[in-house]
């Protein structure tokens, strides 16, 4: 079962923009962009502090496991890993 | 994917084989067994071999003795693209005949040359005028049961060429076949295009995107998809340029298998062993290619990594 990322949905919660957000924690946009948007594999304990550090928030408020048609529906796409393996 | 894949592994267990080979023909002692010496000083005369037999008849004639081992090693005007060439040499003469001008002897003989061929322990190739010969010794028994030897001689319409020393570091010979002056020509001028197409193939994929590697290396760009790509590409061309010797000489053999006598033998280890270079070069790319590959992925999916 896949992972979303609810970077978008704290950041409106806590009314704060992307690029606030990067330059608070040192990670840059297109990071967070990609984080955002589930283009990324994964990420670092140390990355995950600093966003819950700046956004106040525990990382179960980010980090959210859904099923994979929840998934699709949300994202519009398969989840990375998945669709690396229909390439193949 | 899957087929590129196959075809590295494939290309890579061939290129194993052939290191092993030559490793393996390093750890031999080279044993040709006795060849046909002209030289009256190696005469056995306790060996009644046919090569012997050959001596005595020529003993007395020693300066045609050398001509004849000049003739026997001499590749004339030679052009070759791996182990197929053509060759240019002049008619073979009566050893010791005075050279005239307008002589037919003067004229020059034109011939497909191809590489990796030895002649076997007990024959022996021989100048006979313009003709071809080759003597080989036989073995027989009677109804009693005792042995008994003999030589065989006959004409054949190939001619054997064996290396002269230090010429391309080579132990195996060459088999000349006659062909007329027209199709030398034409095949000179095929070999020639094939030749630059060749050196433009070799100079791209093989020195170049070497050369490109290197660059990117030294700027710290290591596991990138074009480095992985142009080593993968500069490895699998060492390889064709490992094996096609060895294909060219199996089409050869089979092309001219009529015509080469029995008593000449197509040294295919020969030939795996003077481009072993060719293999462990390709090889060894090949193999970090897909190290590179691997690393390249891991970097990849550590860059993904937030």
């Amino acid at each position: 079962m896949p992972i979303v990322v609810n970077l978008d949905v704290m950041l409106a919660k806590r009314k704060r923009s992307l690029s606030e957000l990067s330059q608070a924690t040192g990670i840059t946009i297109a990071n967070l962009s990609r984080l955002k948007n589930g283009h990324s594999r994964g990420i670092r304990f140390s990355s995950l502090h600093k966003i819950c550090d700046v956004l106040e928030c525990a990382p179960a408020d980010i980090l959210e496991l859904v099923t994979t048609e929840q998934y699709v529906k949300l994202m519009g796409r398969l989840p990375m890993g998945d669709e690396e393996d229909d390439e193949q | 994917m899957k087929r590129k894949s196959f075809l590295d592994n494939a290309l890579m267990i061939i290129a194993a084989a052939a290191i092993i080979f030559s490793l393996v023909m390093t750890a031999q002692t080279f044993d040709n067994g006795p060849q046909f010496d002209y030289s009256s000083k190696h005469i056995d005369r306790t060996n009644p071999s046919p090569n012997n037999e050959y001596v005595r008849i020529r003993d007395s004639l020693r300066t045609v003795v050398e001509c004849e081992d000049m003739q026997l090693s001499d590749l004339g005007v030679s052009h070759f693209i791996a182990t197929i060439g053509l060759s240019k040499l002049p008619t073979p003469v009566n050893c010791g005949a005075p050279v005239r001008r307008g002589n037919a002897e003067n004229k020059e003989c034109y011939y497909l040359a191809v590489a990796g061929y030895k002649i076997s322990k007990e024959s022996s190739f021989y100048l006979e005028g313009n003709k071809y010969m080759i003597t080989s010794g036989q073995q027989g028994g009677n109804k009693s049961g005792d042995s008994y030897g003999g030589n065989m001689t006959k004409e054949i319409p190939v001619r054997y060429v064996k290396p002269a020393p230090g010429f391309r570091n080579q132990q195996s010979g060459y088999i000349l076949v006659p062909i007329p002056e027209r199709v030398y020509h034409t095949l000179y001028i095929v070999m020639l295009v094939i030749y630059g197409l060749v050196c433009v193939l070799v100079l791209q994929y093989a020195i170049i995107r070497t050369l490109r590697i290197i660059l990117g290396i030294s700027k710290g760009r290591m596991f990138s998809h074009q480095s992985t790509r142009d080593l993968l590409v500069a490895g699998r061309v060492f390889m064709a340029l490992a094996i096609t010797p060895l294909f060219l000489q199996l089409v050869f053999y089979y092309v001219f298998n009529k015509e080469i006598p029995a008593q000449i033998r197509p040294a295919f280890g020969q030939v795996v062993w003077e481009n072993k270079i060719y293999f462990i070069v390709g090889f060894t790319m090949v193999l970090i290619a897909k190290a590179f590959e691997k690393g390249y992925k891991l970097q990849k999916e550590n860059s993904s990594i937030i």
